[in-house]
């Protein structure tokens, strides 16, 4: 076999590409240099492997025509500069010819005319979409997190249109969370005419000491009957019992009337058999379901009286019921834009249309067409002609609207549906949807909605400053929240689980701390404007006092999150947190292939291939370990060629970050001695320890390019397209390399034609 | 704790998982009137469970062929079923292998496991697998039943970060498909399981209220249907597929309406609690899991039902067993001892909760059979050795008679590669679903 010769980062997009024919990036006297000096050039150092009957990574330098493939050539330029390519078993090309090829790469000029906006799948709201696009629209908090399921994640992010599916079981999780939201979001209650709930013969249940018998319970001794119900909300609600006693002794007898949360209601159940009577309490009773219970409390028995009347007291319950809620709960402002203040308004149809349009705008996030209105008009109709109050009709409305399709999918649509050349700018509502979901994770608010309705929006000037209001905005913490806890892999920090017999400091306390710091983190360098560089290397960072003892740092007391300036040298940046140290580690052992690739997909976006079929996984039995250090054995791992090619850089990032163990605590030894965290990249060059792997994560503008690229593909929930990725090469080359902030790769992105723009589909 | 036990389980007898219980009534008892009435043969039920990253096989495969006599270190909590379980040896799934896709394995077999079928390697966009053997057998079995099928598992879907390979992780997260590109998705909370079983908490409303609420939600889907079909005149082909989900979802749903409407109250089994939610501890949460599918069938509430024990690669650490490692990172075992050890423990940990289940189902009562009697419940994974990603000679069994139409008690050696659908196919043909064909059978599994 030829050795060494599996080429990294070539994905599959850029080689697909190729074949596909391109259009050439370059200008006339470019194809001429291509001519003259690079095709040659490839020839002579790249074809014995990437041309031919068998390629390399399936990567045909050879049909590499003139002009070039701007993604291919942006490829060569990344591994010739990196000296990765070609591999180190290879003959050399000299230092000049190389210099001269990634020069010229460098200057091609961008290819800035029209390009393809491509297109988006519609997208389902995701769980965090969901739940903040209903608090938004009508103020309700509901608990997405417990009551849907995660969403699929594709591409790193649980946002992409083509991933995010619609089994029936979500379905009718969006049903009842419809019901729900719309409860609470419309009192439809009438206090004069609450809902009754009865526990009789049938349902009563007794505890011990109780039994049923034909008309209800009877209770002998003491005991309960009882029922159990669902209390629809926080409120007050009327407890009766419909009762009797056979009397005896000095004092009638006595119920007492528990909700669990209430305190016990006593009554005197003077009634006797021939005439039961209904007595009744008024109970604030919590949300939930709850047992009322009749309690049976002054029981009386004694046989030797001797009256016979005055033996036995007994008490009898023949039902008991449950209504409410009859406090009346304040409207919320939801509910009184909707219908407004005029109170003697006719509760009509005229009426009830123009409540569901106004429903459906806000819902839809786009204005409502007539026959919308009229379709959820219809339901307050249907549940007026049942009996049920307008209140409750415009709840079944607003219910129908939050399962419609135009809710629950963010849609777009084009003039030719069917035509993939009909390239076009989005409706201005969908510019306004595309920001306010990629900002803030959630519907717009009614400035930009009236923008929209205005037409202004697509104006760049407009744009922009809508952008930067809306970072400044509460709401954008989505962007820490939603967008950094997905690129950085967060969630997976609920799943790791270090060996407790190992690290017994980790528990569920210091894995929390662990995400708040790098939340904060993220959350300062955005909202601070700082340079994206602090991403990479910081002199600060957000503790509280379990994290500042687990990072050796002193001075902080308490559950509270400090702001503390980091000592130079350990610590800086994202990938020296906790948080990323032990996502990245296997419970038992640190992973540097692990944290390597971790720092290979997350922050330089250059993700490398899966391993090849058939490969050895690294050797960890006790002997193996005992004779070698972990360094060691990858060391062999990498010496088979297949493995080499990836595995050299990807290691050498992560044997930088050896200092720091399983759990992300420093250390200056490992099991199998003083810790080594040298690592030597394909060019020779080595890392020694986290300083100097800030320095090569920060020498050049990989980072911002990820950043751009992860952004990009959050903002328009699918893979970058070629002129995506074009754009984002064009837009990092117009920022200040890593002393760019965050809101400039956002308004960047918000620029870009695939952000505003769509087109049809092909067959 | 108490749990479902054979001798142990009576009418009373109390199901505990993090502190909810549910109590199991006769099935008897349970049973709806129509059925009493009389459906003209005993109704077959389907149960699959899937346990991720293969089994330690020296551990697993009986050595000799014919009764099961001596049951291997894995297999032993079976023993005492030895009699209703059949080991399957030498089957194959042919979809789990690379077919020039490269690694992914893990991502491949889960997605195959029940379909048969190669997943097509995307990260994300176009899904595509194959409709699973499960819900082929719903469509019949779930015809007349308040749920058409039921799929559990114990962890849900990565929520971040990359899978396997390339692999979208709904690849490896669902072994359940109701189209090739939509996986049913299934349900990791007990509480919201056992929700959807039997209607949720009673919520106190009259039966007069009931019909109302039904009426409509009704009306609200009647405005969701037009909608979505106004909608879809005006999008492409793409978009058009996902609201062919919504479509889907959103009849499958009144359907179900309908049925609860016909069929009157929830068959709740009284003194039934819902669980509390997702018990923190592994062993609980598959033993409450496995008490839902229980109850389940035994309610009648659906015929079909899935489990996937754990995601596949699932890296889990099974510290409670003296394995703090993960399970996937052991599983790549290289011949090692201790971890062969390791692994073989974790194998027959999963192996015990299809012993419980199975106790469960031998000790309720179905008319006048067991339910496993009338059940098959096939219990495998789609990788046989962990360490080598083969997708031959992989650990399957089916425990059950299905209403005497299956022979258990043995171990059958099969020639080596025969797919492992012409068991699905066989299966299929007990339950009256007549299929030529499934996934890549070459015929229908003899001699079981």
């Amino acid at each position: 076999m030829r050795v060494g010769v599996v080429s990294i980062g070539l994905c599959g997009v850029a080689v697909a590409a190729i074949v596909a024919g391109h259009r050439g990036a370059a200008a006339d006297g470019n194809d001429d240099v291509f001519r003259r000096d690079v095709a040659p050039f490839l020839a002579r150092w790249c074809f014995e492997c990437h041309s031919g009957e068998t390629v390399e990574n399936d990567l045909d330098l050879s049909k590499l025509g003139a002009g070039g493939d701007p993604d291919v050539l942006r490829e060569i330029r990344t591994k010739l500069r990196r000296r990765e390519m070609p591999p180190k078993e290879a003959p050399q090309p000299p230092a000049a010819d190389v210099a001269r090829i990634v020069a010229w790469i460098d200057s091609l000029p961008d290819d800035a005319g029209a390009s393809d906006p491509g297109r988006v799948t519609i997208r389902r709201l995701s769980r965090t979409e969901y739940r903040n696009t209903v608090r938004d629209l009508c103020g309700v908090d509901f608990d997405a997190e417990a009551r849907l399921p995660p969403d699929d994640v594709g591409l790193g992010f649980d946002n992409i249109g083509d991933v995010l599916t619609l089994p029936p079981v979500l379905f009718e999780k969006y049903l009842a969370a419809a019901e729900f939201v719309a409860s609470r979001a419309i009192v439809a209650e009438d206090p004069a005419r609450p809902p009754v709930r009865r526990f009789d013969r049938d349902s009563l249940q007794s505890s011990r000491g109780a039994r049923r018998d034909k008309t209800g319970v009877a209770m002998f001794s003491p005991g309960e009957a009882f029922g159990e119900m669902t209390f629809p909300r926080d409120g007050e609600y009327l407890l009766r019992v419909r009762a009797f006693a056979q009397q005896a002794g000095p004092e009638p007898a006595r119920i007492a009337l528990r909700v669990p949360g209430a305190s016990d209601q006593v009554v005197d159940v003077t009634a006797v058999a021939k005439s039961p009577e209904i007595y009744e309490v008024r109970a604030r009773v919590a949300a939930g379901r709850r047992r009322v219970a009749a309690a049976f409390i002054n029981d009386y028995y004694k046989p030797d009286d001797p009256d016979p009347t005055q033996r036995d007291r007994n008490l009898f319950v023949q039902w008991i019921e449950v209504a409410g809620p009859v406090d009346v709960r304040p409207v919320g402002e939801f509910q009184r834009e909707l219908l407004g203040d005029d109170s003697k308004r006719p509760r009509d149809r005229a009426f009830a249309i123009e409540v569901a349009r106004r429903i459906a705008n806000r819902a839809y996030r786009r204005p409502a067409t007539a026959d919308e209105a009229s379709r959820l008009a219809d339901l307050v109709a249907e549940a007026q002609k049942s009996g049920a109050s307008f209140e409750r009709g415009v709840e079944a409305a607003l219910t129908a609207a939050l399962v419609s399709p135009s809710f629950l999918f963010r849609v777009e649509t084009d003039p030719s549906p069917g035509d993939p050349n009909a390239a076009h700018d989005l409706t201005e509502f969908e510019l306004a949807t595309r920001l306010s979901y990629f900002l803030w994770s959630s519907m717009p608010d009614r400035e930009l909605s009236s923008l929209a309705a205005k037409g202004a929006l697509h104006d760049p000037d407009v744009l922009a400053a809508q952008t930067r209001r809306m970072l400044r905005d509460a709401r954008a913490s989505a962007l820490v929240t939603n967008f950094a806890v997905q690129w950085l892999e967060l969630r997976r920090l609920d799943d790791v689980a270090p060996d407790p017999a190992r690290f017994p400091e980790f528990d569920d306390a210091l894995r929390a701390s662990m995400r708040q710091e790098t939340e904060m983190f993220v959350e300062a360098v955005v909202r601070e404007g700082r340079p994206l560089r602090d991403f990479l290397d910081a002199d600060f960072t957000f503790v509280d006092a379990r994290l500042a003892k687990h990072y050796g740092l002193a001075g902080v007391k308490g559950d509270r999150f400090e702001r503390v300036p980091l000592p130079r040298g350990r610590r800086g940046g994202l990938v020296t947190q906790a948080s990323i140290l032990t996502l990245t580690s296997n419970p038992t052992r640190t992973s540097p292939v692990k944290r390597g690739k971790f720092i290979l997909e997350e922050i330089l976006a250059e993700p490398p291939p899966p391993p090849p079929p058939g490969v050895g996984a690294l050797d960890e039995s006790a002997a193996a370990t005992k004779a070698a250090s972990l360094k060691e054995r990858l060391a062999r791992h990498r010496s088979d060629p297949n493995c080499a090619s990836c595995h050299t850089r990807m290691d050498a990032l992560g044997f930088a970050l050896e200092n720091f163990d399983p759990v992300g605590a420093w250390r200056e030894r490992d099991e199998s001695g003083p810790v080594d965290a040298v690592g030597t990249l394909p060019d020779g060059r080595a890392i020694d320890g986290p300083a100097q792997l800030r320095a090569v994560l920060t020498a050049d503008d990989a980072f911002a390019r990820c950043l751009a690229e992860k952004l990009l593909v959050y903002a328009l929930g699918r893979a970058p397209t070629r002129d995506d990725r074009r754009a984002l090469d064009r837009l990092v080359k117009s920022l200040p390399g890593l002393d760019a902030t965050f809101e400039d790769v956002v308004l960047g992105i918000v620029r870009m034609d695939g952000f505003r723009r769509r087109r049809g589909e092909g067959k | 704790m108490n749990v479902i036990r054979g001798v142990r389980l009576s009418r009373r007898a109390v199901l505990r998982g993090a502190g909810a219980a549910i109590a199991l009534p006769l099935l008897d008892a349970m049973v709806p009137a129509r059925l009493l009435a009389g459906e003209p043969e005993a109704p077959r039920r389907l149960v699959f469970l899937c346990v991720p990253n293969g089994v330690h096989m020296p551990d697993w495969t009986p050595k000799a062929e014919g009764a099961l006599t001596e049951l291997p270190f894995v297999l032993e909590p079976l023993a005492p079923h030895a009699k209703e379980v059949q080991v399957l040896t030498g089957l194959a799934l042919d979809g789990g292998r690379d077919h020039g896709d490269g690694p992914g394995d893990h991502a491949r077999s889960a997605a195959s496991f029940l379909t048969g079928a190669h997943p097509k390697k995307t990260a994300g966009a176009d899904l595509r697998v194959g409709v699973s053997v499960d819900q082929v057998a719903a469509g019949k079995l779930g015809e007349t039943t308040r749920m058409p099928s039921l799929e559990l598992g114990c962890e849900p879907s990565m929520t971040s970060g990359q899978c396997d390979s390339g692999y979208s992780c709904a690849y490896s997260a669902n072994v359940s498909w109701r189209s090739e590109s939509l996986p049913t998705s299934k349900e990791v909370d007990p509480r919201a399981a056992f929700d959807r079983l039997f209607g949720g908490p009673d919520s106190g409303e009259t039966p007069e209220e009931r019909a109302r609420r039904a009426a409509l939600r009704r009306s609200v889907l009647d405005v969701s249907l037009d909608e979505a079909k106004r909608l879809a005149l005006r999008l492409g082909p793409t978009d058009k597929r996902k609201l062919d989900e919504y479509l889907d979802a959103v009849r499958e749903l009144e359907r179900r309406i309908e049925r609860a409407t016909k069929d009157g109250d929830s068959p709740l089994p009284e003194g039934a609690a819902r669980p509390a939610g997702v018990p923190g501890d592994y062993a609980a949460h598959l033993g409450i899991m496995c008490d839902l599918i229980v109850l389940a069938l035994r309610t009648d509430t659906t015929r079909v039902a899935t489990f996937l024990l754990a995601n596949e690669g699932s890296n889990r650490s099974y510290g409670f067993l003296g394995v703090p490692d993960g399970h996937h990172e052991i599983s790549h075992h290289g011949g090692d001892a201790g971890k062969e050890e390791k692994i073989r423990r974790i194998n027959r940990f999963h192996v015990e909760q299809l012993a419980r289940l199975l106790a469960a189902m031998s000790s309720a009562k179905d008319g006048d059979a067991s339910l496993l009697d009338r059940s098959a419940v096939v219990y495998g994974s789609g990788i046989s050795d962990g360490n080598r990603h083969n997708h031959d000679d992989l650990p399957i069994l089916v425990a059950g008679r299905l209403g005497g139409s299956l022979s258990p008690g043995k171990h059958v050696r099969y020639a080596s590669q025969t797919p492992l659908c012409n068991l699905y196919l066989a299966l299929l043909d007990r339950v009256n679903v007549r299929a030529q064909k499934f996934g890549d059978s070459s015929g229908r599994l003899a001699g079981i």
